[in-house]
């Protein structure tokens, strides 16, 4: 055996590199005509070319100017159209979308049912591919103040404001039309319930037609399938049951991805509860795949909102996380978490927020409902309860969650200073700590804090009793009477 | 060729081969280290020429702990390139190498490696690793060794003892992703995390074990071909 000297590996190494950057040359001049040698299929090699060209042009009159680099957008619809390609439409149709300013799909199909292949001077596809040489070969000349300047937005506001103001909710504030949403939240909250009640809002105002919508009811048990499918029916949307009706939810998926391929997706809206149905949410690979599919979908002017639950741990702010790999997330439109923030167990009420993780629209940020919920009480009844709360409220609610839930904790110590003041009303406030101290096994410190806490002039759920000073500066503190009841009766463990 | 046909004759006789090409008299230190392939930790064990009589006896040393460990179902590595004679510590780094003795040509199929190949991903490795040791062939390179590493192929070229530094280390990295720009395909593909001079490979005569072994994806013994 001979040896490989470091020559020959630093040889090898130019050789290759030579190669490489040649057969990169070559991907990238897939533009060129005549370079069938590589068999690059013909849709890839036109998706190639078309993410070198800007969308974002005047509609010209279907010619294409190599020497301007304007007005060509017409001449490359017809161009695409005279390919015959099975995806060419579609293909013409997602390069075009991207000048979200100019895009409508009526112009659109105006343009492309306006070429005439029978025209004498017709235009080749051979025009996209030259055209698409032309701006990388401009892009390599630009100096970096033309690129900066090319990148730039500035002049564009009015356009943009414009489209901004014609997204279109179909769930309001909170889901756009031809987008991809997310909600996520834990079991319980109440992500198909305010989904429906939301859905039924759209429908009810005629922002949408039922028919339009599918949803797809795959986490429910029998009586809650019958329950939403009479909701369902009552709205006119389509709802669709796992293996009834020959559904197989493992279809659905593909059935998408070929919806989106022959143009069949075009204001349909989906909605999948929940999606783990659909997609592995733990797995990189099938998360992703899922994603290309739905991106595709909505692409092709299909809606999608997905439910999901979020981890049973929640972050270091409390609030819930999505459960899963970020890849989901990460290739939706839209994202809410909705997180509850109040529960009366009495009374039934629940307070729940939607928190908006990720946006490409106008949705809100942030957007409050409370409703009912009683045992047992029929599905549509909970449907009714549903009212959208101010932010206000909502924060009032959440302050009440959030001093509920410090009162549980609190409630060791609260429990051992009323006990002890039954005991001995004319106890110093110093003395009451030491035995709450005892008692509860927590520090006077802790006690201190506590006693500050549920203390002030009046009572109310949170304002127990009253810290007062007597003769010598001796500080006492004196249970304020309960206008509601006999604070004798009530347990120490709850709020009075 | 199946684990369970494996006679411990075969093993004992192809672990042989790796005094060949990777392992060799006079070096100072050889390390074996066994991975256990569900993650527990590894076993390393070095044998120091000055510890033994004769290479023969240190040959017949490693060979029995490489065959005993692999028995006990861990996979059986050594480093690729010699260490320092005064090396101590538990495994060797980077730093203990003392030169690039080989490079090595990883070729395996792309994306889930975690269980045994089957035949048809191996055979893609086989094929590969023809066209890259052909193609390196005609730039003149010599014949390498060649391993059915027991999911993929080896190719082991010997290098003139180049010194072990940052910019061998860049070089070797830079051809392996040359190499790997050049020849992955979308079933097999060229390891580029190799490039490293503390790397260990597998040795001949041991059966691989990754996953779970079944009638289509069997565990091999590595072999050199």
């Amino acid at each position: 055996m001979t040896y490989v000297t470091k020559k020959m590996l630093l040889d090898l190494n130019e050789k290759l590199e030579e190669e490489n950057s040649s057969a990169e040359l070559q991907h990238s001049n897939l533009l060129d005509e005549d370079l069938n040698i590589l068999e690059v299929d013909e849709s890839t090699r036109l998706e190639v070319a078309l993410s070198k060209i800007s969308s974002d042009v005047p509609r010209g009159d279907g010619t294409i100017d190599l020497a301007t680099l304007d007005n060509y957008w017409l001449g490359m619809v017809w161009a695409i159209r005279s390919h015959n390609l099975p995806d060419g439409e579609q293909l013409a149709r997602q390069w075009s979308m991207q000048s979200d300013l100019r895009f409508t799909e009526e112009g659109f199909r105006d343009a492309w049912n306006a070429y005439d292949s029978t025209h004498e001077n017709p235009i080749g596809i051979g025009s996209v591919y030259k055209l698409a040489q032309e701006f990388d070969a401009r892009k390599n000349k630009l100096s970096f103040l033309e690129k900066l300047r090319g990148w730039s937005s500035t002049g564009e506001s009015e356009a943009m404001e414009k489209k901004m103001l014609e997204d279109k909710f179909v769930l309001d504030d909170l889901a756009l039309l031809g987008q991809w949403t997310n909600f996520y939240a834990s079991h319980g909250v109440g992500k198909t319930l305010m989904t429906i009640r939301l859905l039924k809002d759209a429908i009810e105002s005629g922002v949408l037609d039922g028919r339009q919508v599918f949803y797809v009811n795959a986490d429910d048990n029998y009586k809650g399938s019958v329950e939403k499918l009479a909701i369902a029916e009552e709205l006119g949307i389509e709802m669709l049951l796992p293996h009834r009706n020959d559904f197989d939810p493992d279809m659905l998926v593909s059935e998408m991805r070929e919806a989106a391929k022959k143009d069949e997706a075009r204001n349909i809206i989906i909605v999948l509860d929940t999606l783990k149905k659909f997609a592995d949410l733990m797995d990189k690979t099938k998360g992703t795949a899922f994603g290309k599919v739905a991106r595709h979908f909505v692409q092709a002017g299909g809606t999608l909102i997905c439910l999901a639950h979020t981890n049973k741990h929640k972050d270091s702010d409390g609030k819930s996380v999505y459960s899963g790999t970020t890849d989901i997330a990460d290739d939706s439109d839209c994202v809410y978490i909705i997180d509850k923030l109040d529960e009366d167990q009495v009374s039934g009420s629940q307070t729940i927020v939607f928190r908006n993780e990720k946006s490409r629209g106008n949705v809100i940020d942030e957007k409050s409902f409370s409703y009912y919920k009683h045992q047992g009480a029929p599905y549509a009844d909970f449907l009714e309860t549903i009212e959208a709360i101010d932010p206000e409220a909502a924060e009032l609610a959440r302050k009440t969650a959030e001093s509920y839930k410090r009162l549980k904790k609190d409630n060791r110590i609260v429990g051992s200073i009323k006990e002890a003041l039954e005991e001995d009303k004319t106890l110093a406030l110093t003395n009451l700590m030491e035995i709450v101290h005892e008692r509860s096994g927590r520090t006077i410190a802790d006690c201190r804090e506590v006693a500050d806490r549920y203390s002030g002039d009046h009572w109310d759920e949170f304002v127990f009793w009253k810290i007062s000073s007597g003769i010598n500066n001796r500080k006492a503190l004196a249970v304020l009477p309960n206008p509601f009841g006999n604070p004798k009766t009530q347990k120490p463990e709850e709020p009075s | 060729m199946k684990a369970n046909s494996q006679s411990t004759n075969q093993q004992e006789e192809t672990i042989k081969q790796v005094w060949n090409y990777l392992l060799r008299e006079g070096d100072p230190v050889i390390e074996l280290r066994g991975i256990h392939p569900e993650g527990s930790p590894p076993k390393v064990q070095h044998f120091c020429d000055s510890n033994y009589s004769s290479f023969t006896e240190l040959k017949t040393a490693f060979e029995e702990q490489a065959l005993a460990l692999n028995n006990e179902g861990l996979n059986i590595y050594s480093t690729l390139n010699s260490i320092k004679p005064d090396f101590c510590g538990k495994a060797a780094k980077d730093q203990d190498v003392q030169s690039r003795r080989l490079l090595l040509i990883d070729i395996d199929r792309s994306g889930d490696t975690k269980q045994p190949a089957n035949e048809e991903e191996a055979e893609y490795a086989k094929t590969l690793a023809q066209e890259v040791s052909t193609y390196l062939g005609i730039l003149g390179w010599p014949d390498p060794t060649r391993m059915m590493s027991g999911n993929g192929h080896h190719l082991y070229y010997r290098l003139t003892e180049i010194e072990n530094n940052a910019e061998t280390k860049n070089l070797i990295k830079r051809t392996l992703l040359n190499l790997a720009t050049r020849f992955n395909t979308p079933e097999v593909s060229i390891d580029t995390s190799v490039f490293n001079a503390s790397r260990i490979t597998k040795i001949p005569g041991t059966i691989a074990r990754k996953g779970v072994e079944s009638e289509s994806r069997p565990y091999r013994m590595a072999v050199v071909l």
